[in-house]
């Protein structure tokens, strides 16, 4: 009689033991996702602070810089390239387009002294760096939520909870710094 | 014979512990050193005069006593390798100023080998100190000082700008502030208090137009779309008279930097 109850106590055991395992697995993977949306969003909130600089920005270096106008017309194709962009990989893309072309206006603003000295330009600099500062920051935290979700989903038991949440697919990267970061070219 | 091989063993491996072990500190010396807080002013560097050191901590001390905002100034040799950008995220990440949940905290960094400063705006302050601002702190008011040679005057100056700021969110005045000048946009006490009158008429019309609504609006900050926390609350006691730790807040990479 009483080696049959201690059989069912051990099996008790092992069965609340291994519900815990699975509910932790399976909430594992839950947050871990959940965090690549939050810091996502993050990221995009940042992109679109920027995008809304533009327009300012744009009319502060004309009134000075009337011939740039090439560089121009790329910001404001890059900001409804943005503006438009759906998926993931097409916000990526925009943002770093528009990344790029902005150092390079401001690369440019550098040749008009009169621009430099003007206050509403100091102004709108000093923005977009921060916003520059901003971005960088909330990237780095999206991309180590990233890391954190796409580790554990191709871990051995985290694959299997992955599997059962439907969240198999790994997240993207926000990367090509090495593009971001090289000094660009300015084009006459 | 056992005590021979064993002795033969150690011996061999020694070499490859010792390789490991220099290795591994190598590897460490790449990383910046992420220097720990003392009180509100930290001069790692040794160029804050401590009459300057006084007037600061006393001043933060007060903010933070009227306020829960929190005020860093901290001075070190150089924040390489990293930029000081991304040194002062994330020393303000490590230190967590500012109250956990508010977000109020404001860190000013200055490394002085690399001739760079920057001040760190926590998420809960950055409607009260845009970038903008603290990018005109830097310019008009600190980096004039840096240039001739004042860094301690400097960073007295920028601390209260920022001090003043972070208050004036909450509605309150500032004593220790008060003997420090208004200048930096050179506005005159006449031209103030005219505004004043102007903006107290207004708010009067106002105020009596829409009540009660018009206190819940005023004296709230500027936290922009910040939607998550992944905050390390670290309020450490026992700091003795009156510094009792930081609050455990965040910043985003909000703030100005500047190189002199």
């Amino acid at each position: 009689m009483k080696k049959w109850l201690v059989v069912l106590i051990i099996i008790a055991v092992i069965a609340i033991l291994l519900a815990g395992w699975i509910i932790k697995g399976l909430n594992a993977v839950v947050i871990l996702h959940e965090n690549v949306q939050t810091a996502w969003a993050q990221v995009e909130n940042q992109l679109q602070r920027r995008s809304d600089l533009v327009p300012n920005l744009v009319s502060t270096v004309k009134g000075y810089a009337a011939h740039e106008q090439g560089l121009f017309t790329k910001i404001t194709e890059l900001r409804s390239q943005w503006a438009k962009a759906q998926t993931t990989q097409e916000k990526i893309k925009a943002a770093e387009g528009m990344g790029n072309v902005l150092s390079r206006l401001l690369l440019v603003a550098e040749n008009y002294p009169e621009l430099k000295a003007n206050e509403n330009f100091l102004t709108l600099q000093a923005q977009l760096e921060g916003t520059e500062n901003r971005i960088a920051v909330e990237r780095n935290r999206y991309n180590n939520a990233v890391r954190a979700f796409n580790t554990y989903i191709r871990t051995v038991f985290g694959s299997f909870f992955a599997g059962l949440r439907g969240l198999k697919h790994p997240a993207e990267y926000f990367e090509a710094e090495a593009t971001a970061r090289a000094v660009p070219k300015v084009e006459f | 014979m056992q005590n021979l091989k064993l002795k033969f063993k150690i011996q061999s491996l020694l070499p490859i512990i010792l390789f490991l072990a220099a290795a591994t500190t190598a590897a460490h010396a790449e990383e910046a050193a992420f220097v720990p807080y003392t009180g509100y002013v930290n001069d790692y560097a040794n160029v804050i005069s401590s009459q300057d050191k006084n007037a600061i901590e006393s001043l933060a001390q007060e903010l933070d006593t009227k306020t829960t905002a929190q005020i860093a100034v901290v001075t070190i040799k150089t924040t390489s390798p990293l930029t000081i950008e991304q040194y002062a995220v994330e020393l303000f990440q490590k230190w967590g100023i500012g109250k956990k949940g508010k977000d109020n905290g404001v860190l000013i960094l200055m490394a002085v080998d690399d001739r760079a400063v920057r001040i760190e705006v926590g998420y809960g302050l950055e409607g009260a100190i845009p970038d903008a601002i603290a990018s005109r702190i830097i310019r008009d008011a600190m980096m004039p000082e840096f240039k001739k040679g004042n860094l301690s005057n400097g960073l007295v100056l920028g601390a209260v700008y920022i001090a003043r700021l972070a208050a004036d969110e909450y509605n309150i005045v500032l004593s220790g502030a008060k003997k420090y000048p208004y200048a930096i946009n050179t506005v005159t006490p006449k031209a103030l208090l005219e505004t004043m009158l102007i903006l107290v008429i207004f708010l009067l019309i106002f105020g009596l137009r829409s009540g009660l609504l018009f206190y819940f609006l005023s004296g709230s900050g500027g936290r922009r779309g910040k939607w998550y926390h992944t905050g390390s609350g670290s309020s450490l006691g026992g700091f003795g008279g009156g510094f009792g730790g930081f609050g455990g807040g965040m910043s985003g990479g909000g703030g100005a930097s500047g190189r002199w």
